[in-house]
């Protein structure tokens, strides 16, 4: 390789938080972090609507927001065959261009490392490894393919330590005993470093203009762990089998600390940082709200004839089993498919006669609906359920805004739902959960950046244009994401006056659906009144 | 463009080969009559290989489509049920 250096180095940490990084480095756990957060700049990133991994980076790396780009959950949604079905969502569904297609069409390398919906890889000058890919799909889903012959021989290649169990997951996801939870976190310490080690690697090998790697461990951990760490109730969780999980979870925190600043020393001197996290973090209540029994009760929801009822607590099902097959379309009008998105499904009748609800009927119908679902309260609290419901067309405005849900709800406590069915629609969760919160981390540093600075809130779609900006190329403008100045020194910008493109760089999977002046105009003044914009 | 049944094997035989290589297992010539679920694969991995073979040849989410609206289900097609619903949604790309 020619002397290719690092302009751009982007770090997710998946689902990281002030709440949780900020007592960590208090107590010594993350010296590396306090020490880049207090020289450089720092802000909180707000997420997307519903603060969700696929759909936050999507929005983080592409500048737009979901009903833009296209990407809702981790599933995408088909409403158009005789009953409701999804498959897992894909870079084919992501409908306009990545940072690193735009870098890669702007004469530029990029490195893209477990990246949600990055498979199949869409071909750039550079190297994509996947996330979310089973470890059978790993080697072949590396783009290019020589690369994954480079890694195997120097023995940073091990797919079984890398890869995503969605099977393991989705169950633990949902809850560990105390006895498990070591096991888990051991997993992702080791994981963590594989994706260290081959990102290591690829710097040194095949280095990049634009480098990027997620570390998703922080997200999963928490997800379980948080009670153990959280200063409010780690006393509560005493005991040989607490402690030591506790211990490696700060272990965990450690190595990723140490990751960071070595990343950083390996991209050298010349490299402008960014680390930035899809969505914050925040303990769940201890309720769990089961949609479809929810819709059951209210007679829009019927199940299946001998669908089980939950009693462990649980969101989903446990095996690779699609919520759809639990329910009788014939007598179903709305639905959840997903724990992960909180979304509402509303089944339209395609013609007179069909299961569903009529297309003229559709607006009274969801509005009584939203109603309802705002009306929802605890029976053991009496306190409401549901703080926010969105609409489709309010949340997810854009080209794509017919694939996303009907509606997006946002509970007080910022729980997922469940779409099982239970004996109640709320009911207690039985493990300690955490749950994510809209407010992520975003954190600068390097030459030109701003120092020992506290910035305004960023919104997500703000990264990409701040990292196109960092890679002196022009920044789209088709972007709704806007470049966060502030991240910058003065001088820097004077001397990089910041350049804007009419035209994309590059497609991503967009099927000619374009949007007129006037349209655009609407979903701007939408994603204003959210306060996006 | 036309699909063949020739050329949609030999793509999917390209990426067995990359998997056996992957795995370190030994490279099978592809039998049109096995499961692909017998070929070493996790059930999970179907997906991302139809999304892959969709990728390749243009077809958006038409082969998911396709496996959905004929009430199939992956784990219990063969390689020949997968090259033809290759073959005939490029036929139908085409017309």
């Amino acid at each position: 390789m020619g002397k290719t250096q690092v302009k751009t180095l982007l770090i997710g940490l998946d689902g990281a938080t002030y709440d949780m990084l900020d007592p960590l480095v208090e107590q010594g756990i993350m010296p590396n972090l306090g020490r880049i957060m207090k020289e450089g700049a720092r802000g909180i990133l707000r997420s997307t609507i519903h603060p969700l991994t696929p759909p936050a980076w999507t929005t983080m790396t592409t500048g737009r927001t979901p009903g833009a780009h296209g990407i809702f959950d981790f599933i995408r949604v088909d409403r158009d065959g005789s009953k409701p079905t999804y498959t897992l969502a894909t870079s084919s569904d992501v409908m306009v261009p990545t940072i690193w297609q735009i870098a890669s069409n702007g004469g530029m390398r990029a490195t893209t490392l477990n990246f949600p919906v990055t498979f199949p890889a869409k071909p750039i000058e550079g190297v994509v490894i996947p996330g979310y890919v089973p470890w059978s799909y790993l080697g072949r889903a590396i783009h290019p393919r020589p690369v994954f012959k480079m890694l195997k021989e120097k023995g940073v290649f091990k797919a079984s330590e890398m890869s995503t169990d969605w099977q393991h997951e989705r169950k633990a996801v949902q809850g560990l005993s105390e006895n498990q939870l070591e096991d888990w976190v051991n997993f992702h310490i080791v994981r963590e470093r594989r994706w260290f080690e081959i990102l290591m690697t690829l710097i040194e090998e095949e280095p990049s203009e634009l480098t990027a790697v997620l570390f998703d461990g922080v997200d999963r951990i928490q997800h379980l762990c948080w009670h153990l760490i959280d200063p409010e109730t780690r006393d509560q969780y005493t005991g040989p089998e607490a402690d030591k999980t506790r211990e490696l979870v700060l272990q965990y925190y450690r190595d990723v600390d140490d990751y960071v600043q070595k990343m950083i020393d390996k991209a050298g001197p010349q490299a402008q940082v960014m680390i930035v996290s899809d969505h914050g973090f925040t303990r769940s209540g201890r309720r769990i709200f089961y949609a479809n029994t929810w819709l059951e009760h209210q007679g829009l929801l019927d199940w299946v004839e001998g669908t089980p009822m939950d009693d462990q607590g649980r969101v989903a099902l446990d095996e690779n089993t699609e919520a759809s097959t639990l329910i009788n379309w014939d007598k179903t009008k709305a639905y959840a498919l997903s724990s992960s998105s909180n979304a509402i499904f509303i089944r339209k009748a395609n013609a007179p006669g069909e299961p569903g609800v009529p297309p003229s009927e559709y607006e009274a119908f969801r509005d009584q609906l939203i109603e309802d679902l705002l009306a929802v309260t605890d029976p053991a609290t009496g306190q409401p359920v549901i703080k926010h419901v969105f609409k489709r067309e309010d949340a997810f405005p854009g080209a794509y805004s017919d694939r996303a849900p009907d509606l997006t709800l946002m509970l007080h406590d910022f729980s997922f739902l469940s779409v099982l069915r239970a004996d109640q629609p709320i009911k207690d969760r039985q493990v300690p959960y955490a749950t994510h919160h809209p407010d992520g981390i975003f954190i600068a540093t390097g030459p030109g950046m701003a120092k020992g600075k506290t910035l305004e809130p960023l919104y997500i779609a703000d990264v990409a244009p701040t990292a196109i900006y960092s890679l002196g190329l022009d920044i789209p403008s088709e972007m709704e994401g806007k470049l966060c100045e502030a991240t910058f020194e003065d001088s820097y910008l004077a001397e990089n006056t910041p350049r804007y493109s009419d035209t994309e760089q590059a497609s991503g999977s967009q099927d000619g659906t374009v949007l007129d002046a006037e349209a655009q105009a609407q979903i701007k003044e939408r994603l204003k009144s959210l306060g996006y914009l | 463009m036309a699909i063949t049944y020739d050329d949609a094997m030999s793509v999917l035989q390209e990426i067995f080969e990359d998997l056996a290589d992957d795995l370190d297992l030994e490279d099978e010539t592809l039998d049109p009559n096995a499961k692909i679920l017998d070929l070493g694969m996790e059930s999970i991995s179907l997906v991302y290989l139809i999304s892959e073979l969709q990728q390749h040849y243009g077809l958006g989410d038409a082969l998911f489509r396709k496996v959905r609206d004929e009430d199939r289900l992956l784990k219990d097609m063969s390689v020949d049920d997968i090259l033809k619903s290759v073959v005939e949604l490029g036929q139908k790309a085409s017309a």
